[in-house]
């Protein structure tokens, strides 16, 4: 990757100028120039968390934000048929995941994110959505019957849900491995407290969880 | 690492232990609370958080376990000793501010310190005249609480208790009865308070937008912690 590849990509943002920054990803990724993984963990990441609003009216702050994450929705969306290119000629892990966001969890870009990386990894992964109550979550293990329940969660008081959550879903599915990720699962405090399987704080860490049984 | 200012230790509270029907409402908590934190505590009706937060407060006893609050153990207390810490250390905030409606702002203000003071001198008024000016209400200082809207007094009730610079705030559902835009000027004013005092406060709360912004989230499930979640 360029530095100045990322420079353009990040002043189309600036802009808001959704058109010129889908085309600008989409080129990218078609030439060969950026992996998919690169765009999301080199371009699309870092554009989310430096993310900065000099105005005053923080309201103003929050819909620009909101725009950005907008426009980076559509990106991912347009990403996914660089993913399915690639999955042909990728061999399969012989897992399926389920990847969702709890109850109140809004903050669904990097859900989508992993569920794109688990497919890359040869996973059968599928992104459920964002505030999932826990009995839709139960429900859905019930049917698709995972190997995995992959949980993104950004906002700490989230932790509270998602602990009710965890437990309902090991004491109905006591086999079924949960993964955790997300910006409220740095604190070591978080985490001691989740029954979990795994905790990926680095994308590529996705891969580990094949062969491994790191927590 | 610093001693935490409050730490409860294996706390139980029973009610009515003597009786044929006691009723157990806290179990083995134990929790500390660093001075200057921002903490919440959750939980649905009837799990414990009112008790808990009446023995944070010392204004009831448990039934075992210790509370200590600035290293000093309360159970040796006596009931005046308590008073004296309380009205000291302790401020409260609650839900229904409880204000003396007839009284004005002012003197709703001052009263913690005339229940602990003889006299009140020049230096309380400058005093309460200040914590008004800082929850934004030195126009109606002199208004009676009665004449206030809901939000102008429940800011009173927070000047009111930080008349005494008391070390720790204890607010029970202190926006539980103000619409959404009062409960956002009402919250920041809890973090103003938290910053510029380094005042430590633990707050009960229904609601998760206040929730969600604080430091620490702690979970009361059936008396006991549930779940205890750092920032």
């Amino acid at each position: 990757m360029s530095k100045s590849h990322y420079d353009t990509f990040i002043r189309h943002l600036d802009e808001e100028d959704k058109e010129a920054a889908v085309r600008y990803a989409w080129n990218l990724l078609d030439k060969g120039d950026l992996s998919v993984e690169k765009l999301y963990l080199d371009f699309i990441k870092p554009s989310l968390n430096n993310f900065s609003c000099t105005h005053e009216d923080k309201d103003i702050c929050i819909w620009k934000e909101h725009r950005r994450t907008s426009i980076i929705r559509t990106i991912l969306e347009i990403s996914y048929f660089f993913v399915m290119k690639r999955r042909q000629n990728i061999p399969k892990a012989g897992q399926s995941v389920l990847v969702v966001c709890p109850e109140e969890e809004y903050h669904e870009i990097g859900a989508i994110i992993a569920t794109h990386f688990f497919t890359l990894n040869g996973y059968d992964a599928s992104y459920i959505g964002a505030n999932t109550p826990k009995e839709q979550i139960t429900k859905a293990v019930q049917t698709f019957k995972p190997d995995l329940l992959a949980l993104s969660v950004t906002n700490y008081y989230n932790l509270v849900t998602t602990k009710k959550t965890i437990n309902a879903l090991k004491d109905a599915y006591p086999k079924l491995k949960i993964v955790i990720g997300g910006s409220a699962f740095h604190s070591l405090n978080a985490r001691n407290q989740l029954d979990h399987d795994f905790y990926i704080d680095d994308l590529n860490k996705i891969k580990t969880i094949l062969g491994g049984s790191q927590r | 690492m610093a001693e935490p200012l409050i730490r409860l230790k294996n706390i139980n509270k029973t009610y009515n232990p003597d009786s044929d029907f006691p009723t157990k409402v806290l179990f083995d908590i134990n929790l500390d609370f660093n001075r200057g934190s921002f903490s919440s505590i959750i939980g649905q009706s009837g799990s414990g958080k009112s008790t808990l937060l009446n023995i944070l407060g010392t204004l009831d006893r448990p039934t075992s376990g210790t509370i200590s609050i600035n290293g000093k153990d309360t159970a040796s207390m006596s009931k005046n000793e308590l008073s004296s810490l309380r009205n000291k250390t302790i401020g409260f905030i609650f839900q229904f501010h409880y204000l003396l409606p007839e009284f004005t702002a002012l003197e709703n203000v001052l009263m913690p310190h005339q229940i602990s003071k003889e006299q009140t001198d020049a230096e309380a008024y400058k005093h309460a005249e200040e914590l008004l000016d800082f929850v934004g209400l030195t126009k109606f200082k002199d208004n009676p609480a009665n004449e206030m809207s809901g939000g102008q007094q429940q800011r009173v009730a927070i000047a009111r208790s930080l008349m005494n610079n008391p070390d720790i705030i204890l607010a029970d559902e202190p926006t539980g009865n103000l619409d959404s835009d009062t409960t956002e000027t009402i919250y920041k004013l809890l973090r103003d308070v938290n910053k510029t005092y380094d005042t430590t406060f633990i707050v009960i709360t229904h609601d998760r937008k206040i929730a969600e912004k604080t430091d620490r989230v702690i979970e009361l499930k059936d008396g006991r912690v549930d779940s205890d979640f750092t920032k």
